[in-house]
C-alpha cells in the first residue's frame, strides 16, 4: 500500500508539471487514486465500494451508477471522510465537472436500452377513482376497495408496476367490486318516493339506555361526543325506527330537528377537552346495522353532510344525502366533547353540591335531569326519498348516455362504454367478446337490460380496463397518443382522460409538442389536478401513512379531539399547490415565511392567527412572523408526524427520511446484527447522547454521521409536530431533559438549530433536492423507478427549467414533456 | 329428529363443560356419529388433523424465554410460566431456525424459510406451511385455511401466509369480520343469488382469460411475466369459486354467541383465539394462522412505547421489562387456547391432541434482529411431548427449521418429501 501510495503522488506531480492540460479521464484517475483507494482498492471495499475496476471511458451501468455515487459523495463533502486529507475546493469542483464530462460522453451508448415501464394495473386508488368518472357519482359509499389486498407501494409510491401485484383475491374482488357497484347504481328497482317519520323510540347506545328511557322516555336522540373514541358513549346517533335502511340507493332528503344545548356551560372546558367558542357541527353518515355496530365506527363512513347547529331553540335542518340500499343515516357530533364517558364521571364528582340527589361513578340520569351537560339533542327526524333525478339518475346517463339504456342500441351503447373503460378504441375482438357475451347472457334467459349490466361487469373485470394496457407496438419506442393521453390524465388527474383529451388523442396530435404543452397546462389548471397534488405527496412524503402510528391519547387529545392528521395533511396540500400553481421556485419548498393553516393547527404551530381563525374560515394562507420553523415541508407537522412513530422521535429516523425524500440518497441499511439506537428508558440520557456513544463505533459512524445531522435539527419538534424545548418527562422522579438540536454536517458546515439546519439545506443542497424531485415526479408518473441512464434527461430536465427561471409548474411541465415521460 | 337431538345431548356431554355451544352446527352434531354420510362427504372433523400457527413480529426476549435446562426437566422460565399447565402437552425447540438473515426483512421467512424475492427461482415459491397444507387438506372444510391478524407493521409486518404463486394471503384483521366468515348465514333468496353470482363470474373469468390469452401474444417478457401472474390469478378464483359452489348450500354452524364489537388488537386477541377455536372445533377450517403485528399497540397495555424501539432494548432494565409485559400478554393468550382446545373432546382424543399448534417468530433476538435460534414451541398434534429439545445451531448437525414443518406435514398425511429448506424431518 505505501508503495502504491509513493508512486501516485510521484505519477501526480509529474502530471502536473506536463505542459498540457490534463484529460477529464486523468483528472478523475487522479484524484481516485490519491484519495480513495486507501479505502476503496479492491483489497479492502470499504463500504462495499472498490473503485479498482471502475472504468473510463463509462461503458456499463454500473460504472455510470458508480459515477454518480463519487459526484454525490464529494459533493455533498461526505468523501473522503473528515478524518482523511480533504481535497481543495477546486480539486473537488475539477473532479466533479471531469466525471460529468465522462457521464456525458457516455450518453449515445446508455440511451438506446433506457428503462420501460412494466405493464401496470390501477392501483386502488386509481381504481376507485376511475369508477367515480365512469359511474358519474361518488362511489366512496360503497367501499369497493376495502377488501382489496394491502396495496404494495415501492418507496412509497403506489404507481410502480413491478410493485402493483395481481393476484387471485384481487381478481376474486374486482368481481365483487363491478357485481356490488353495477347492481346497487344501475340494478335497482323502481321505487316510488316515501316518507318516514320519526318522533320517538330514539334508542341509544346500550350504556345509555337506562338514563334515556328514565329521563327522556326515548323522545330525544342526543350525541354526546365525537365519534370513535376509546370508549364510546353516544359517539352515533342512529334511527332505531329505521335500522332497515333506505330501500334503494340514490338521494335522500333528511330534515332534522335539533339543538345545540349547553355549550355555555359552567362546567370547566378542561373536562370536555373542546374549544366552546365553536358553534356545535352534526354530521350524516352512512350506517348498515347488518354489518356492524351501529353505534360503533364503521368500515363505511364517509361524511354525507354537516351543518352547524343553533343555540337557542330547535330548528328543523335539512340535508340532501346519498344512502345505498339498506344504509340508515347516523348522526355524528364531529366537534363534540372527547370521551363522554370520562367526563360524566369527572362532572358527578366535582360538582357534587349542585345536584339534589349526587352519585358516584357515571350517573348520567342525574346529570340529564339537572346538569347543563354540553350535547346535541334530535327531537324529530323526516326522511323522504329517493328524490327524482333530473334525466334519469347520473349512472345511467354516464354509462349509457342521455337517452338512457336503449334496449335496441345496446350493443352500441356497451362499446362505448368499453371505449372510455379501455381508454381507447375498441378493436374486432374487444366488440366480439362483449357482443358475445351480452348475446349469451340473453340465451341463458336474461332481460336485455340485465344482459347489458352484466356485460357491463364484464369489462369492469377486463385486463384491459384495469391493466393499463398500452397499445403502443413493441419496438415503437415513444407512447401513441391514446397511450400519453392515458397516462397524462392518471399522472395530473389520477383518473382517466375526460372528453376534450380523448377527442385530442383521437386526432393523432398528441405528440405534437404544442398540443401536448396546450393539454398539460389546461389538465393542471383543472381542479382536478389536486388528484396529482394529493397522490404525489402521499408518495414523495409518504403522508398515506400519516395517522398510522398515533400518539397515545393521554398525550395528545387534541391530534384525536381535532382530527389533526387531517389538518397536517391539507396544508402541506395547500402549501404545495400553491407553489405549483404559483410557479414558485422549488426553494420555497424547502423554506417560505407563510404557510397555510386552519384555526386548528394555528393552535398546534401556536401561531397568533390562532385567536382571530374562526373554524368556519377553514384553511387560509398565513404570514410566519416570529414562527419562521414552520415555513417550508420540514416545518410542518405533518412531516414530523409521519416521520417518527407516535410515542417518539429518533434523529436517525428523521435523518433518513430527510436524506431520502429530500436529497434523494438511500442510507444502505443497517447491516446484521448491528443493535439500533433507542433512547434511554430511564431518562437519564437523551438519544441524542446515546448516539455519540454509538458513533464511537466506526461501523456505525460511517452511516450515521451522514444520516444523523439531517435529523438532529428536527428534534425540536415532538412526535406530532409541537415545538419543544424540552423532553418530557420520563417519571415524576427524573428531570425533563434539555433539546439540543444542533448539528454538524459531513461536509462541516455547522448549525445551531432547525432553521439554521434549514439554510444549509436551501443553500447549499437545493440542486440535489430538485433533482430528486425531478426523479420522484417522473417516477410517480411513469410507473417505474429512475435507472442510472435516466440521470441525463433528469439533467436536462434540470437545466432547462433553470434556464427558463421556472418553478414548480414549470418542473413538472418539462417532466410530463420528456422523453422519459412518453416512452414505454 | 329425535334421534338428532340425542346425538347432540351425546356430544355435549362428552366434551364437558368446555363445550358450552348451543345450538353448534348440526354439522359437528352430526358428525358425532360415525355413521353420518356427511362424514364420508365433507369431512366430519372428529379426529381429523389440524395445524395452527401464530406468530409474532418482534420475537420474545431470549433470556427470558429459552430455558437453560434440555430435556424433560426443563425450568420454567418468566415467559413460559404461562404455559407450564401445558408443560406435558408441548416441546419447547432451541437452536431451530431458517439460516436466513434480513432481520425484518426475513420475518416474513417463518412459515416458508424463503424470501418472497427469491421465490420465483422455486418450483414452490414461498409458500408457507399453513398453505402448503392447505392445498392438500383444505378441500374438506369451507375454509381451506383461515389467515387471521395484522395487515401491516415496521416493514411489512409479519406477513406470515403466503401462496405457492408468491402472493401473501391478506389476513382477517379483526373479531366482527372473522365471525361473520364463520356465522354469518345468509337467507335462502341470497345464497341462491350467490350462486347465480358465482356463475355470473365464472362466464366472466372465462371470457376475459382469452382476452388476456389474446394479449400476450403482443408482449414482452416483463409483460408476458405480469400476464402470467394474472393468469395464476384467474385459476386462484376459479379454484376458490368451485369451493364456494360446494359450501353454498351446506349451513354454517350456528353461532354460539352474539357477534363481537372490535376494539383493538391487544384487547381482541383473546377473542381472534376463541374464534379460531370455534373454526377448529365447528370444522370449518382445519388450518388456522394468527399474526401479532402491527396492530398490537403497547398502549392498549397501558405502555406509552413504541413496540418495535423497545424491540431494539440494548439490554436496559426498563425497556426489557416492557417487552416481557408486552410478550407474557401474547403468550398468556396463547397458553389460554391450548387450554381451550385441550378442554374440547374430539373422539377419543381432544381437539388439542388432533391439532399440532406451532407458536413462534421469524425474529431471534428482537434487540439485534436476528433470524436465527427462533423461538419455537409446538403444542399438541399427538407428538411425545414435555421436553426442551435442542439442536446444534452450526456446523452439519444444523437442523432446519422446515424439517419440523415436513415432519408435521406428513404427520398430517400429506406425502411430500421436502418443504422449503427441509433436509429431512424433526420433530
Amino acid at each position: 500500500m505505501g508503495m502504491k501510495r509513493i508512486f501516485l503522488v510521484m505519477a501526480t506531480a509529474c502530471g502536473l508539471v506536463g505542459a498540457k492540460e490534463k484529460t477529464s479521464k486523468e483528472v478523475i484517475v487522479d484524484f481516485l487514486e490519491y484519495h480513495c483507494y486507501d479505502c476503496h482498492d479492491d483489497a479492502s471495499k470499504k463500504g462495499e465500494r472498490e473503485f479498482e475496476s471502475f472504468k473510463l471511458p463509462l461503458e456499463s451501468v454500473q460504472d455510470l451508477i458508480t459515477a454518480q455515487e463519487i459526484i454525490d459523495q464529494v459533493t455533498l463533502k461526505e468523501m473522503p471522510p473528515k478524518k482523511k486529507e480533504q481535497p481543495e475546493d477546486e480539486e473537488r469542483l475539477a473532479v466533479i465537472r471531469a466525471l460529468w464530462e465522462e457521464i456525458a460522453a457516455a450518453r449515445d451508448r446508455f440511451e438506446s436500452n433506457g428503462g420501460r415501464t412494466v405493464m401496470r394495473r390501477l392501483s386502488n386508488r386509481e381504481y376507485e377513482n376511475t369508477l367515480e368518472v365512469l359511474f358519474g357519482r361518488r362511489v366512496d359509499t360503497l367501499g369497493l376497495t376495502l377488501d382489496f389486498p394491502k396495496e404494495q407501494t415501492s418507496r412509497h409510491i403506489d404507481t410502480i408496476g413491478e410493485s402493483l401485484v395481481t393476484s387471485g383475491f384481487l381478481v376474486d374482488q374486482y368481481f365483487q367490486s363491478a357485481q356490488r357497484l353495477v347492481e346497487h347504481r344501475l340494478g335497482k328497482p323502481e321505487m316510488e318516493q316515501k316518507k318516514w317519520h320519526f318522533t320517538k323510540n330514539f334508542k341509544q347506545y346500550e350504556e345509555l339506555s337506562n338514563s334515556h328511557r328514565a329521563v327522556f322516555n326515548y323522545e330525544f336522540l342526543c350525541l354526546y361526543e365525537q365519534p370513535n373514541t376509546d370508549t364510546r358513549q353516544g359517539g352515533y346517533g342512529h334511527i332505531e325506527d329505521f335500522k332497515v335502511g333506505v330501500p334503494v340507493s340514490g338521494f335522500y332528503e333528511l330534515e332534522v330537528k335539533v339543538q345545540a344545548l349547553h355549550r355555555d356551560t359552567h362546567y370547566d372546558p378542561k373536562i370536555f377537552g373542546i374549544d366552546f367558542s365553536e358553534p356545535f357541527i352534526l354530521g350524516v353518515v352512512p350506517g348498515d346495522a347488518t354489518k356492524g355496530h351501529i353505534h360503533y365506527p364503521q368500515r363505511i363512513e364517509p361524511l354525507l353532510a354537516k351543518a352547524v347547529v343553533p343555540d337557542e331553540k330547535p330548528e328543523w335542518i335539512k340535508f340532501k344525502v346519498w344512502l345505498e340500499v339498506g344504509q340508515t343515516p347516523r348522526f355524528i357530533f364531529p366537534n363534540g366533547p372527547y370521551e363522554s364517558r370520562a367526563s360524566v364521571i369527572t362532572i358527578n364528582k366535582r360538582y357534587k353540591d349542585e345536584f339534589k340527589n349526587p352519585k358516584d361513578g357515571v350517573s348520567r340520569t342525574t346529570l340529564l335531569r339537572e346538569g347543563k351537560l354540553p350535547h346535541i339533542r334530535i327531537s324529530e327526524i323526516k326522511v323522504e326519498g329517493p328524490l327524482p333525478e333530473k334525466g334519469g339518475s347520473a349512472e345511467e346517463r354516464a354509462v349509457f348516455g342521455k337517452e338512457g339504456f336503449q334496449e335496441g342500441k345496446a350493443l352500441e351503447q356497451l362499446d362505448r362504454f368499453a371505449e372510455r373503460a379501455f381508454r381507447r378504441p375498441i378493436n374486432e375482438s374487444d366488440r366480439k367478446r362483449v357482443h358475445g357475451f351480452y348475446k349469451k347472457r340473453m340465451g341463458e334467459g336474461a332481460r336485455p337490460r340485465q344482459a347489458a349490466l352484466d356485460s357491463l361487469k364484464l369489462i369492469l373485470c377486463s385486463p384491459s380496463f384495469f391493466y393499463l394496457s398500452e397499445i403502443t407496438p413493441e419496438d415503437d419506442p415513444s407512447l401513441k397518443p391514446y397511450d400519453l393521453a392515458a397516462r397524462l390524465s392518471y399522472a395530473l388527474w389520477a383518473m382517466p382522460p375526460d372528453e376534450i383529451l380523448r377527442k385530442v388523442a383521437a386526432s393523432g396530435r398528441l405528440n405534437e409538442p404544442s398540443v401536448l404543452r396546450e393539454q398539460i397546462d389546461r389538465l393542471l389548471k383543472d381542479p382536478r389536478s389536486e388528484g396529482f397534488v394529493n397522490s404525489f405527496l402521499d408518495g414523495w412524503l409518504n403522508l398515506r401513512d400519516l395517522g398510522n402510528m398515533p400518539p397515545p391519547r393521554r398525550s395528545a387529545r387534541r391530534y384525536y379531539s381535532e382530527d389533526l392528521p387531517s389538518s397536517m395533511k391539507a396544508e402541506v396540500r395547500m402549501f404545495f399547490s400553491h407553489i405549483l400553481h404559483g410557479n414558485a421556485p422549488v426553494s420555497e419548498l424547502l423554506d417560505a415565511d407563510y404557510t397555510f393553516v386552519d384555526k386548528y393547527l394555528a393552535k398546534h404551530y401556536k401561531l397568533p392567527d390562532a385567536d382571530r381563525l374562526r373554524l368556519k374560515d377553514g384553511f387560509q394562507k398565513v404570514e410566519l412572523k416570529g414562527k419562521r420553523q414552520r415555513g417550508g415541508i420540514l416545518g410542518m407537522a405533518a412531516v414530523h408526524t409521519v416521520s417518527s412513530n407516535g410515542v417518539e422521535t429518533s434523529p436517525v429516523t428523521r435523518g433518513v427520511f430527510v436524506s431520502e425524500n429530500i436529497l434523494g440518497v438511500i442510507p444502505p441499511p443497517p447491516p446484521d446484527e448491528v443493535p439500533a439506537i433507542e433512547p434511554d428508558v430511564r431518562g437519564a440520557q437523551t438519544r441524542r447522547e446515546i448516539l455519540a456513544k454509538h458513533s464511537n463505533s466506526k461501523t456505525c459512524a460511517e452511516c450515521h454521521r451522514k444520516i444523523d445531522p439531517l435529523g438532529f435539527g428536527m428534534e425540536s419538534f415532538d412526535p406530532i409536530g409541537r415545538w419543544r424545548d424540552k423532553y418530557p418527562q420520563v417519571n415524576k422522579k427524573t428531570k425533563a431533559l434539555k433539546v439540543d438540536s444542533s448539528g454538524e454536517m459531513p461536509s462541516g458546515e455547522k448549525y445551531a438549530g432547525f432553521e439554521e439546519l434549514r439554510k444549509i439545506l436551501v443553500e447549499t443542497r437545493t440542486e440535489m433536492f430538485t433533482r430528486h424531485l425531478i426523479s420522484t415526479l417522473l417516477t410517480h408518473a411513469t410507473g417505474r423507478h429512475m435507472e442510472a441512464v435516466d440521470q441525463y434527461e433528469i439533467q436536462d430536465i434540470q437545466k432547462k427549467v433553470k434556464e427558463a427561471k421556472g418553478g414548480l409548474r414549470t418542473l413538472v411541465i418539462e417532466c410530463l414533456v420528456s422523453d422519459i415521460f412518453r416512452s414505454r | 329428529m329425535k334421534s338428532e337431538i340425542d346425538r347432540r345431548r351425546f356430544l355435549l356431554r362428552a366434551a364437558g363443560a368446555t363445550l358450552a355451544l348451543p345450538g353448534l352446527s348440526s354439522l359437528m352434531a352430526k358428525t358425532a356419529d360415525s355413521l353420518a354420510t356427511v362424514q364420508t362427504t365433507q369431512g366430519a372433523g372428529i379426529g381429523a388433523k389440524r395445524f395452527v400457527a401464530v406468530g409474532n413480529l418482534l420475537g420474545f426476549q431470549q433470556k427470558s424465554f429459552f430455558p437453560q435446562i434440555t430435556g424433560k426437566g426443563y425450568e420454567s422460565t418468566t415467559l413460559l410460566k404461562p404455559l407450564e399447565a401445558m408443560r406435558e402437552n408441548m416441546t419447547v425447540y432451541r437452536g431451530l431456525d431458517h439460516g436466513l438473515k434480513g432481520g425484518h426483512f426475513a420475518v416474513h421467512t417463518f412459515l416458508s424459510g424463503v424470501l418472497h424475492h427469491e421465490a420465483k427461482n422455486r418450483q414452490d415459491g414461498n409458500v408457507t406451511i399453513d398453505q402448503f397444507l392447505a392445498e392438500e387438506v383444505g378441500n374438506q372444510t369451507r375454509f381451506p385455511s383461515l389467515t387471521v391478524g395484522s395487515e401491516g407493521g415496521i416493514h411489512g409486518g409479519c406477513q406470515l401466509s403466503w401462496t405457492r404463486s408468491g402472493v401473501r394471503v391478506p389476513p382477517i384483521t379483526n373479531p366482527e369480520e372473522l365471525f361473520d366468515r364463520l356465522f354469518a348465514t345468509d337467507s335462502p333468496e341470497r345464497r341462491a343469488q350467490r350462486g347465480k353470482e358465482n356463475q355470473l363470474q365464472k362466464s366472466i373469468l372465462d371470457t376475459v382469460n382469452d382476452e388476456a390469452k389474446g394479449l400476450s401474444k403482443k408482449v414482452n417478457k416483463e409483460d408476458r411475466e405480469k400476464l402470467d401472474e394474472y393468469f395464476t390469478s384467474i385459476r386462484d378464483v376459479e379454484k376458490q369459486l368451485e369451493l364456494r359452489r360446494r359450501w353454498a348450500d351446506q349451513p354454517k354452524p350456528n353461532a354460539p354467541f352474539d357477534k363481537p364489537a372490535n376494539a383493538n388488537t391487544v384487547n381482541d386477541l383473546a377473542m381472534l383465539y376463541e374464534l379460531i377455536a370455534l373454526a377448529l372445533q365447528t370444522d370449518s377450517t382445519r388450518i388456522a394462522t394468527l399474526e401479532i403485528g402491527g396492530c398490537f399497540l403497547p398502549q392498549h397495555l397501558g405502555i406509552d412505547k413504541s413496540y418495535h424501539g423497545l424491540s431494539h432494548h440494548g439490554n436496559k432494565e426498563d425497556a426489557v421489562k416492557h417487552l416481557i409485559a408486552l410478550e407474557t400478554y401474547q403468550i398468556e393468550h396463547f397458553a389460554k387456547f391450548l387450554n381451550r382446545l385441550s378442554g374440547v373432546q374430539d373422539g377419543d382424543q381432544t381437539l388439542l391432541d388432533s391439532t399440532s399448534v406451532l407458536f413462534g417468530s421469524g425474529i431471534g433476538s428482537g434487540n439485534s434482529h436476528t433470524n436465527s435460534d427462533l423461538p419455537i414451541v409446538l403444542a399438541g398434534g399427538g407428538y411425545r411431548h414435555g421436553k426442551l429439545k435442542k439442536v446444534e445451531t452450526k456446523g452439519i448437525k444444523k437442523v432446519p427449521l422446515c424439517n419440523l414443518y415436513l415432519d408435521i406435514a406428513q404427520r398430517m398425511g400429506v406425502e411430500a418429501e421436502s418443504f422449503g429448506t427441509s433436509t429431512g424431518t424433526y420433530s
